[in-house]
């Protein structure tokens, strides 16, 4: 590790970019709203609504983070979290969902 | 001559090019993504593996969710994180002054948020729903309990205590009167309305002249009467809702007395681009916040 700021003088985004992705996060939270509004609560609605979640929480990490200009040093915590993570809720599945239905039967 | 070698060893360092905050806040990250992924991992696999059409999971309706809200506190966060953001490059660039108010912004927002929140989790207290207090299941013993608890509130509304109309309090009379003789199941239809019955709460209609019926919720809408009805799955809803918005609004609390830190900082003339460091990485966690409400706000509101 490097002592502590200086050699990390950050080439990071500038007041433009920031508000380029506000714009970006603003306009997906009232399209989510809208798709509800809408289309209503269905199958369709709910992929849309979640991809458009998805985006929206990649733009608040790449930029406002500055993940994407510090993914080379971090990649090795971030990768290995989303598999534990999507691991985590395979695991979960069949005890919570599998049991209810044959218990249920 | 073992000696000399071991000397010539190139010495091991650890090599990541990162400053010891930023890799701290970072791994802390991580261990709350860990802890929010098994709280929406879980309410993913309940809200999706569990629920039948005929035994559905709640409805924001149904549980009086408002979805404008949520929309507006996802707006709130995701100003307070452009806002954070701005107070760092501020700071990058030696503007204190400009840096300070940007973070007291933060901080306002993060509290319209939490006022925002409590004014949700009130109208949760209000109408009882609330992990185990929630009547589902009206077949079982808690169908007698609950027709208890509905003359308690209707004698309370009768009594006036409820702001009711005339009319109201009068159609509260006439369900109090019929209470004896009715099943728990048409309690709930009666308050509920016919349409609005859940299918495993249904009274058979089938070979009976019994016609549907208008619930007295239905019918006063605008005085938001606090009866109580079947809500399917309400205990689970309100157990994982409380645990996830709960859990993120101490961590938006968390937040805010860091702002305040720094804030009381920048007042005794202690604060200056030598702190850059401490708001990025509080602007790390603050960012993560707003990802995790980023997720719930479609979660709990939308689908």
């Amino acid at each position: 590790m490097t002592n502590e700021p200086e050699a990390h003088a950050e080439a990071g985004p500038n007041f433009n970019t920031y508000i380029f992705i506000f714009g970006v996060l603003v306009v997906c939270t009232l399209l989510s709203f809208l798709v509800n509004y809408v289309l209503g609560q269905n199958h369709t609605s709910a992929t849309i609504i979640l991809l458009i979640a998805v985006i929206k929480a990649v733009g608040v990490a790449m930029i406002f983070m500055h993940l994407k200009f510090e993914w080379s040093k971090l990649y090795f915590l971030i990768i290995p979290v989303m598999i534990l993570g999507v691991m985590m809720m395979v695991v979960l599945l069949p005890d919570i969902v599998l049991d209810w239905h044959l218990g249920g039967e | 001559m073992a000696h000399a070698v071991a000397e010539e060893e190139p010495q091991a360092h650890m090599g990541l090019p990162l400053p010891h905050g930023k890799l701290a806040m970072w791994l802390f990250l991580v261990t709350e993504i860990m802890f929010f992924t098994g709280m929406i991992g879980t309410y993913i696999i309940l809200r999706n593996g569990m629920p039948t059409s005929n035994d559905p999971w709640p409805t924001p309706h149904d549980v009086h969710l408002v979805e404008f809200i949520g929309a507006f506190n996802t707006f709130v966060l995701i100003c307070s994180s452009l806002t954070i953001v701005l107070a760092h490059l501020a700071l990058h660039h030696g503007n204190t002054k400009r840096a300070v108010q940007y973070i007291g912004v933060t901080l306002a927002l993060g509290c319209v948020f939490l006022v925002v929140k409590a004014y949700e989790y009130n109208a949760k207290f209000a109408h009882e729903i609330l992990p185990s207090r929630v009547f589902e299941k009206l077949d079982g013993p808690f169908g007698a309990e609950y027709v208890r608890h509905v003359e308690e509130q209707l004698n309370h509304i009768i009594e006036g205590h409820g702001h009711a109309s005339s009319e109201a309090k009068a159609a509260c009379e006439e369900l109090l009167k019929d209470l004896p003789s009715l099943s728990p199941f048409q309690v709930n239809e009666r308050i509920v309305g016919t349409k609005n019955v859940k299918g495993v709460d249904r009274v058979n209609l089938k070979g009976t002249d019994e016609k549907p019926v208008k619930g007295i919720l239905e019918e006063f809408k605008a005085e938001d009467l606090h009866l109580s009805y079947s809500i399917p799955f309400g205990n689970m809803w309100a157990s994982t809702y409380f645990a996830m918005t709960g859990f993120h609004a101490l961590h938006v609390f968390g937040g805010l007395v860091v702002f305040v830190i720094i804030l009381i900082m920048a007042l005794r003339g202690r604060f200056g681009p030598q702190h850059t460091h401490l708001v990025e990485y509080t602007g790390l966690y603050w960012h993560f916040v707003d990802i995790v409400w980023i997720f719930l706000f479609p979660l709990l509101y939308l689908v």
